[in-house]
This record gives structure tokens, sequence and C-alpha cells, in this order.
């Protein structure tokens, strides 16, 4: 099997959005979406006794996604390396898998009457470059591989991290891919 | 391919424009190889040309490819080569919003309305350049040339040295620029000192690389996530793996969120936990003695006859003492100090020596006082008898700064600062037996009127705790070359730098040598342009800067009314270009043929755009400018810019067209020799002292604890006195009555540089308003909530921001997001020319109180109160994605 994805080290983020932006430039995002973005988790806690940490947010390119269940035409779909993406000819724009999603990370574009979302830069990985927004990444926190591969750069770091310093955005039996690292912080997703 | 050698020092010679070359002093680097043609990138897939470049969007330097589709640039991305460890940040990313904005200037053009109205008509390059230059010279001619000033944006790099040697070489002695209150000043002050200041470059002696040490110390900077240049990825990376305490009053941010220790002082107050460091370090013995002794004059005898300073606070104890005080024929640059091994008098000779013929190869040195037996004290009191015969009361200098920080206990710095005193003392004691220890500053402290203390507070702390020069010293987290170092330099008589404004109230200012962004002190300039003293300047050049930094806007922009012309060169209408008579047309870095000196080696940047409308390059304009000026052949001895470009690369042995095929040459990274005070290596070019003895480029020859320069413009030379911000509960009760609120300001949002970028829609739409950080508990009391205008007010004058309820900030403290916020979507009109008043937060600051030493301004910890802006948001301004679809590139042909 293969699963592409990213693995976020929170531990290294700073927040300074460039991977936001790097998306933007690289799939020409409409203004007001954004196919990948940055939260920043809290800071929680009492003054002076606080944590912070940023939360990148994107399709998690799930294992057993909802969004392709959803849709009637088949235009949702999963690639054999795990990819989600969407075929815009066969979309009809009835926005179900918007619905579906957990993570509110499709968009739907009303000018071309169709769902857009982020492709882990699908046409840059074909040719074996890097998803644009783990390119450019100021503080090297998004690392991209094959997550099934166990010799992979992702499975190690996953390994190294520790089982329990992993962590997924919320998991409905969607098995989201992406990984995200936080040994400093509590996870609060 | 040729073959090349090149080393960091003989590039530096290359590119010394005119005037001296470079004063770095490093090793020969190793012959660099394995240079690999650039090739047409397939990666960028059919009919894409890819180009090696070089960023700008900041002070810039990361390194880029640019990638190009008939003639039109498509995307921006890092090239993992080099740079800032090959990334890029959203500023360098967004490059073709900026490049192809329909918003551009794009052609000179000359005011016919009022200032400020928006009247503009189109006219030749020519024309404006002419209008400018006989402006200037019909001044100088008249009036004498300091009656023209340049105003200069933040420090880029080679723009920066072109349009001051252009003014300088036509014998302006004095700018205006944020230099007041970022870096500048604080250099000017460590310069005293004969060292750099910490982590910033020029980075001096200062101490060890926060990359290399085993706990760094960082002192209000954003710079993994929020600051732009090259050392932010650096900076990351030099996070990582070791013990991090950070003092700063804001948490939100990398630096602090991810602090082994975070220690939120009050603003304004850094100065106080730094004495108290300080006095923990010297009362439990935690210093190194051997430094102290040797190379500090901490045990420099000073005759105690205290008297009040001319300038400044504190007192002035008394002069060293010397052996002209002792002796006939005793020279008075020999300074006492008293030698506990034999109980007697003994001498350090600090006078300077010929400079050596040829330079010997830099020896480590030794000890001199531990090679001649002796111990100079650091404590007590002597009674030294003089030559004419009167006996005085002598201690050592060291004893006076701790008579003077004795009484600063971490329990009162506790009460100043707002951090509990055994954080203060653990701290302190972690720092002091850690080795090595970094003390990185980012620009917070330029912006107190403590400033000159509080820098020279932590240099001692460096110093005294041995971390000068540390053994293990690699490139420090700036990790750039010095353009300044080679940029040309064009000297100005003595008699022309007193003419500067301010030059009275500010010696300091008078002597520096006008490198950098330097400015005329704020107070100064003010009443200068509105009250006519000394006398009031005519002409203002503007070079791509808004001026918004700039302490109590309401009175500068009234002051820069008052200038008869003024010129200005920038990418976008902004506040100032509205008021301005003429503007030139800036070109963004897409569009300019340059080198780049920063990051990993040396860059190209090429003109990936072709030319947009008329708009054109810093340095072309440069070259235009000083010949209608009539100045062109003391600066620019080449007929275009390819020629200059070809003549920086001379040590390497490619033209610039080739180098344009080759993208870079890496350096290896710049090491700084170890310990480069024990070798001689301090007093060298450019500083005065150039006899290549042992020790500082100071008049003691040591780093001074007593300050023989503070002396002599009449300042107490051991100035390490705390003194309240201006405005505070405790030093202005009644007024914090009234204003109950300490403001901060300054902090970065990620997206934007200062006040640029406003109108580019991928970074506006992330940060579409400015923000005021303020904690849910004082917010609760307001009856405000997240997301609320809010109004902020002094008694200067009032903003709106957007309050952000965030718990990483006292409950008496707000902090404002993002300095120099203007509506670039807003008209102009004369009274508020592209909401220039609705939101720059410089608006609430006060421009009176000064550091006295430096001149910098306060903007951070002044009082304010924030109440709910009923109005809501400023009229006119945009904050949906759908409105700033108005902004999305236009490139020329498309119109």
């Amino acid at each position: 099997m293969t699963q592409m994805s990213i693995v976020f080290d929170l531990d290294m983020c700073v927040g300074c959005h460039s991977c936001t932006v790097a998306c933007k430039m690289e799939n020409n995002v409409r203004l007001g979406e954004f196919w990948s973005k940055v939260l920043q988790i809290g800071p929680t806690g009492t003054f002076p006794d606080l944590e912070l940490y940023w939360l990148p947010v994107l399709c998690q390119h799930c294992r057993d996604p909802q969004c392709t269940k959803v849709c009637p035409t088949g235009a949702s779909y999963q690639r054999e390396d795990g990819v989600v993406l969407i075929d815009k000819d066969r979309c009809i724009g009835c926005q179900y898998c918007i619905v579906a999603c957990s993570y509110g990370v499709r968009y739907y574009n009303e000018e071309e009457g169709v769902v857009e979302k982020c492709t882990l830069c699908a046409h840059l990985i074909d040719r074996g470059e890097e998803p644009e927004c783990v390119k450019t990444c100021i503080a090297k926190c998004r690392i991209f591989g094959d997550i099934d591969d166990p010799n992979s750069e992702v499975s190690k770091k996953i390994r190294e991290a520790g089982e329990e310093n992993v962590h997924t955005l919320v998991d409905v039996g969607n098995q989201p891919s992406l990984k995200y690292i936080l040994k400093k912080h509590t996870w609060r997703s | 391919m040729k073959k090349l050698k090149i080393t960091r020092q003989t590039f530096l010679k290359a590119t010394a424009a005119t005037g001296v070359a470079a004063s770095l002093y490093s090793p020969e680097m190793p012959p660099l190889k394995g240079l690999v043609e650039a090739k047409e990138s397939a990666a960028g897939g059919g009919g894409v040309r890819v180009l090696k470049s070089s960023c700008r969007g900041c002070h810039g330097g990361c390194w880029t490819l640019v990638h190009v589709r008939d003639g039109r640039v498509v995307k921006v991305e890092p090239d993992p080569e080099g740079g800032s460890l090959g990334t890029l940040c959203a500023l360098g990313l967004a490059a073709t919003q900026r490049a192809y904005h329909p918003d551009r200037i794009k052609y000179p053009m000359k005011r016919v309305g009022k200032r400020g109205e928006g009247k503009w008509l189109r006219v030749s390059w020519d024309e404006a350049l002419d209008t400018i230059a006989k402006k200037f010279n019909e001044i100088k001619e008249k009036y004498g040339p300091e009656f023209a000033m340049l105003a200069k944006g933040t420090g880029r790099d080679v723009d920066q040295a072109v349009t001051m040697a252009v003014f300088k070489a036509w014998g302006m002695p004095h700018a205006i620029g944020p230099g007041l209150i970022c870096h500048t000043c604080a250099t000017n002050i460590a310069e005293t000192m004969g060292v750099g200041i910490h982590g910033r470059p020029p980075a001096g002696p200062g101490g060890a690389s926060l990359m290399d040490a085993n706990l760094g110390v960082i002192v209000g900077a954003n710079v993994a996530g929020f600051s732009a240049d090259v050392k932010r990825a650096k900076m990351r990376k030099a996070l990582i793996g070791k013990k991090i305490i950070t003092f700063d009053p804001d948490f939100d941010h990398v630096e602090a969120s991810q602090a082994d220790i975070w220690l939120p002082v009050r603003p304004g107050t850094d100065c106080a936990w730094a004495l108290a460091w300080l006095n923990v370090i010297i009362d439990e013995d935690l210093y190194d003695h051997g430094f102290v002794e040797q190379w500090t004059n901490a045990p420099f005898l000073v005759v105690i006859e205290p008297k009040k300073p001319q300038r400044g606070a504190g007192e002035v104890p008394g002069p060293l003492l010397t052996e002209a005080d002792m002796k006939l024929n005793g020279k008075p640059t020999r300074y006492m100090v008293w030698d506990e091994a034999t109980k007697s008098l003994k001498y350090w000779d600090a006078t300077p020596m010929p400079p050596p013929s040829k330079g010997p190869p830099f020896p480590i040195y030794v000890l001199e006082w531990e090679a001649a037996g002796i111990k100079p004290a650091l404590f007590g009191t002597y009674k030294v008898k003089l030559k004419d015969g009167r006996e005085v009361e002598c201690k050592p200098t060291w004893q006076i700064l701790w008579e003077r920080i004795k009484e600063w206990t971490p329990e009162k710095a506790a009460e100043v600062t707002w951090i509990p005193a055994n954080k203060i003392r653990e701290t302190a004691r972690m720092f002091a037996t850690t080795k090595p220890a970094s003390i990185y500053v980012g620009v917070a402290l330029d912006m107190h009127v403590t400033m000159t203390q509080t820098h020279r507070i932590l240099t001692f702390l460096s110093g005294v705790t041995g971390n000068f020069d540390y053994e293990r010293l690699s490139p420090d987290v700036p990790g750039f070359i010095d353009f300044r170092s080679a940029q040309p330099r064009v000297s100005l008589p003595p008699e022309v730098h007193m003419k500067k404004i301010g030059a009275d109230k500010y010696p300091i200012y008078a002597c520096s040598s006008w490198t950098g962004v330097g400015s005329v002190p704020w107070d100064s300039f003010l009443q200068s342009m509105l009250i006519g003293r000394p006398y009031k300047p005519k002409a203002l050049m503007a070079w791509t800067t808004t001026l918004m930094w700039a302490p109590n806007q309401k009175d500068t922009w009234n002051a820069l009314k008052e200038f008869e012309f003024i010129a200005t060169c920038d990418i976008f209408m902004t506040p100032l270009v509205e008021i301005s008579d003429i503007v030139l047309p800036g070109a963004t870095w897409l569009e300019e043929d340059r080198l780049c000196e920063k990051g990993d080696g040396i860059r190209v940047k090429q003109n990936a755009t072709g030319r947009l409308w008329e708009a054109m390059p810093d340095l072309e304009i440069g070259f235009k400018l000083s010949r209608a000026l009539g100045i062109r052949d003391l600066i620019f001895p080449w007929e275009t810019v390819e020629e200059l470009l070809d003549y920086q690369l001379k040590g390497t042995g490619y033209t610039f067209a080739e180098f344009k095929k080759i993208g870079h040459i890496k350096c290896p990274p710049f090491q700084y020799p170890v310990a480069r005070y024990k070798r001689g290596m301090m007093r060298v070019p450019p500083t005065d002292f150039t006899d290549r003895k042992p020790g500082f480029p100071t008049p003691t020859g040591k780093l001074e604890v007593y300050s023989v320069k503070l002396k002599e413009w009449g300042y107490d030379p051991i100035y390490v006195h705390y003194v309240e911000p201006p405005e505070s509960p405790y030093s202005t009760p009644e007024l914090a009555k009234e204003y109950p609120l300490i403001l901060t300001t300054g902090k970065r949002t990620p997206v934007f540089y200062h006040s640029e970028y406003r109108q580019l829609p991928w970074l506006r739409e992330i940060f579409p308003v400015p923000l005021l950080g303020i904690n849910p508990e004082a917010a609760t009391e307001l009856g405000i909530k997240d997301g609320d205008w809010v109004w902020i007010e002094s008694p200067r004058g009032r903003v709106r921001h957007v309050a952000h309820l965030t718990n990483g900030i006292h409950p008496r403290v707000v902090q404002s997001y993002q300095h120099n916020w203007w509506y670039p979507e807003k008209p102009a009109t004369p009274e508020n020319p592209k909401g220039v008043f609705d939101s720059n937060i410089n608006v609430l600051m006060d421009s009176e109180h000064t550091d006295s030493v430096g001149g910098s301004t306060v903007h951070r910890g002044l009082l304010c109160k924030v109440y709910k802006a009923v109005e809501g948001a400023p009229e006119g301004i945009w904050t949906e994605p759908e409105q700033f679809k108005a902004w999305l590139p236009k490139p020329p042909g498309g119109e």
C-alpha cells in the first residue's frame, strides 16, 4: 500500500503563514479561501502559565474518506497513492462533500460551480517534487512522504516521536492520514 | 568552468565601490568548489524559465527561484540550495502580487493639486530628476547642504548604500530614518564600549553565538516566526537543543511559547532585571575575574570628586586617575590601578602605538597583569597622594559600579519589572554558570529611555561571564555579511557634522559617521521644522519610507508639511508620497539586476520581468540622479549599472552576465576567530584605534565600564542607572488614573513588513485589520469583546484597532500588532491621506522623552486607555476578500 501524507512537527511550527501563501500561489486559490491554513491554538492556561502552538489545517487525505462516499458522480476520488482529489469535469457542485468533511477544508467555487481543496500538489508530486507548502516551510516542520513505507522519512519521524506524541485531527472512522507531532505542549485539537 | 578562488575578504574588497575596503578580518577561506551552472529547469513545466534570484521583500537575502512564462513571472519559490536554509516566507512568495499590482506608481509624476489632494500629472524621467536636482542645488547654494535632508526606510542591501552615497557626496550631513529606534542608536552605544551589539550585526566581539550556546537569553525578539530576514529559519533552528530564557511582555510567538522560562517583563523596564542580574552575579561572585581584571577598565582608579553631569541623569564620580596626576611628566594615558600583590599603585599604559607597517599574525595574547605578577584590586577605597601634594580618595571603577547597583536586588527589580524575584535570581545564576550563554536582543530595547544603559549592562553581562568571542563560536544567527562595510563611504568634514540638527543635544549623533540609517533625533527634528531651531531645512528626498515609524505622528506630519519641497521614490502611493511634490516610480526586486550578499554567499538578483511601466531600480535611479545633481563622477565612475556589477564581481573572475547563469557562489560560513580582543584584532580600521594592540578599540583599550567617551560628552561615565518610563503608574500616577493601561507596540505580524504590503491580497486577507492584544480580564472590565473595534488613546491622540483577546499578555498591558498601519484602499485627502491617522499606533507615541545619550524615543511602555469604538471601523476601509479582488495583478499590456 501507499499513502502519501504530510507529517507536521508542531513543536517546530512558528505560525508564519508561509505555507498558506505558498498554497495560494501554487494553486491559484481564490481570495477568501484557504486550502491550507494555520490556526493558533492558545494561549491556554492562566497568565503566566501558558501553552501555545500552531496547527496547520488542510485536507487530511483520509484513508477512508467520507467525501468520496457521498459524492454522487464520483468526482471526489482517492488515487492509488492515497491522495484524495476532485475531478472538476465530473463535479456538479452539489456540495455534499463539504458537509461530509469534518475539517472544513473544502470550498465551493461559485464561478466554476465546483468544489475545490488541497490536492497535496498532485501536479508537483507526480513529477517528483514536494508540495509547495512543504518546500517553503520556514521551520521545516512539514515532512512529505509515504506513510505506509516504513523506511520513508515520515515513518521514521513518527517512530522517533513516540506513539503518545503523534496525533491526528478528530477521527470518526475516516482515518485522516496527516499526522501531527506535539511533544512540548498538550494536544488540543 | 573557470577555476575560482575567492575569500570573503577579497570579495568585500571587490565590492567596495569607492573609498575604504572592508573591515572584516577573517582567516583565509578554502577555495570554492562544486559550482554548477544553472540550467533551464524542467521543473516549471512547459515553456517556463527558472531564474536564480534573491528576495528583497524585507532586509532580504533569501535565495529564490523565479519562474517566468512568456515574459511574465508566474511563481516565486525558495531555492533549496541556500539563503534562509532553503525556505521562503509569505513576503517573498507574494512578490508577483506586488510587481504586477494595479495600484503601482508606474510613471514619474508631479503634484498639481494641494498636498494630499491626490492630483498628479505624469512627467518624463528627465523632467522629474531635473526638478529635484535644480531644487536641491539651489538650496545648497543659497543656504547650505544641511538645509536638505534624506529620509530612508529600513535598511535593505545596496539601495541604502546608493541613496546615502549620492547625498553624502552631494554634501548632506544628515538623514531621518527609523535607525533612531531600531539598531543604529544601539550600535553607536556599543561602539563607545568598543564592541558590537549582542547577537546583531555588525556583530563586533559580542556575546557567544546563539546557534552554539547552551543557554539562550532572548530579549524582546520575534525573529523565527514574525520577523523577516534571512535569519528567520536560522533563528528557528537556533532555538532547538538548548535552554531558552525569554524576556518579553508577549507570549504569542515562538521565542516565548517555546522558551523554558518565559518572563513577562513590564514594558520599558528591562534595565531593572539586567541590573539585578549583574547584582546577583557580583554579589554571589559568579563573574570571570580574569576577564574583568584584564580586559575591562573595572580596576582603573577613579578620583572621587562627585559632581552633576552636564547631560543625562546620575553623577560623575570624578576622573580616572592617571600617571599625569601622580608625577611630573607622567602620561595621561597611563591609568592607575591598586596592586594587591605589592600593595602599591601600578599603571596600565593605554598610549596608542603607531600602526605596524605589516600586520603580525595575531598571536594569542598573554594576560599582562598575570605575567607581571600584578593583582589589580576591584574593590576598596584608597588614599592617593597627587603630584600637587593633595591627598585624594580613589576607588576602582568596579567598586563604584557595585555601589551603584548594590540596591538592585532581585526583590527591588521584581517590584519594577513585575517578574518574581526568585525567577530573576534563578535565571541570573543559570546565565552565569552555563557556558556558552548567549544574549540575543531584538529591537525592543532600542525603544526605551534606558536604551543606552540597558545595552551597556547586557554587554557587561556577556563579558564578565566569559562569553565574549567564546571558543566554539560559529556563524551567529544573523549569519550574513554586513554590507555597510562594503558600501561607498564619503567622508564629510567635522564642521559639517556639527551642523547636523540635534548635534548640540546629542554629541554621539554628531560624531556618528552616518552609516546605517542614522537619524536626526526626533525631538530635535520636530523642533527644527516647527520652531525653526537651530534652523529649518527646506527640502526632503524620501526614498522608500513612509516615516510612519516616527513618534507623535500628528506633530510629525505638521513638521513634514513645513518642507518647501518633498521628492519621493516609492512603489505605491503612500501617505507620504501623497504630500510630496515629485514622485519617482521605484522597482521591486523582481525587476532589478543586483548582487546580494546575505545568507550563504554571493547571490545574483536578476531582472525577471523586464521593465514594468517606467519603474526603475534604485541603483539606476542613483546613477541618473547623481548625474542630474552634477556629482556623478564623485561616486559612480561607471557608465552603466552592469559595469558596476562587473566591478563588484571582479574578485570572482566572472562578469555579471556570466554570474547570472552561475546564480551564486557559496562562501564558507563566516567564522569569527576565537578571542579577537586577545589577539589585537579589534584595534584595526575602521575604528579610531589601529595599533593592533590586544584589547578593545576604546581610549583606555579596555571594555569600558567607565566610558571615557561618555565622560567627554558630559555624561555620567558609569552609565547604568535605571530610569522609569516617562509615563507609567509609578512615574506619573495622576496620568495613570486617566490612562490606566500600559501600551507596548511593534509586535510583528508574519505577513507584513513595517508599513509595507497592506495592499497585497494574499497577505492582507490573512491580517485584514490592525489588532490590539488585550487580556480577557481587562477586556471584560471594559466591556470589550473579541473582534470589537476599539479606540486606543494617549495624551497625543487616538487610533482604532480590533480587540484580540489573549491570555498571553498581562491584564494591565495591551499590545498593538503591527505598527505603521495605513489603508491603501482609502483616498488621498489633505487631512488624512490614505488613512494615515486612522490606525497607526505611532500617533500615540511621545517625541519629547528620549534616551539622553542616543536620542531614541519610547515606543514600548507608555500609558493609554482603551474603550469600545461605537463608530466601528474607520470609514472606507476594506476588510473582505471580495474587496481585495481589485488588487489582483494587472501586468502591463493587460490594461
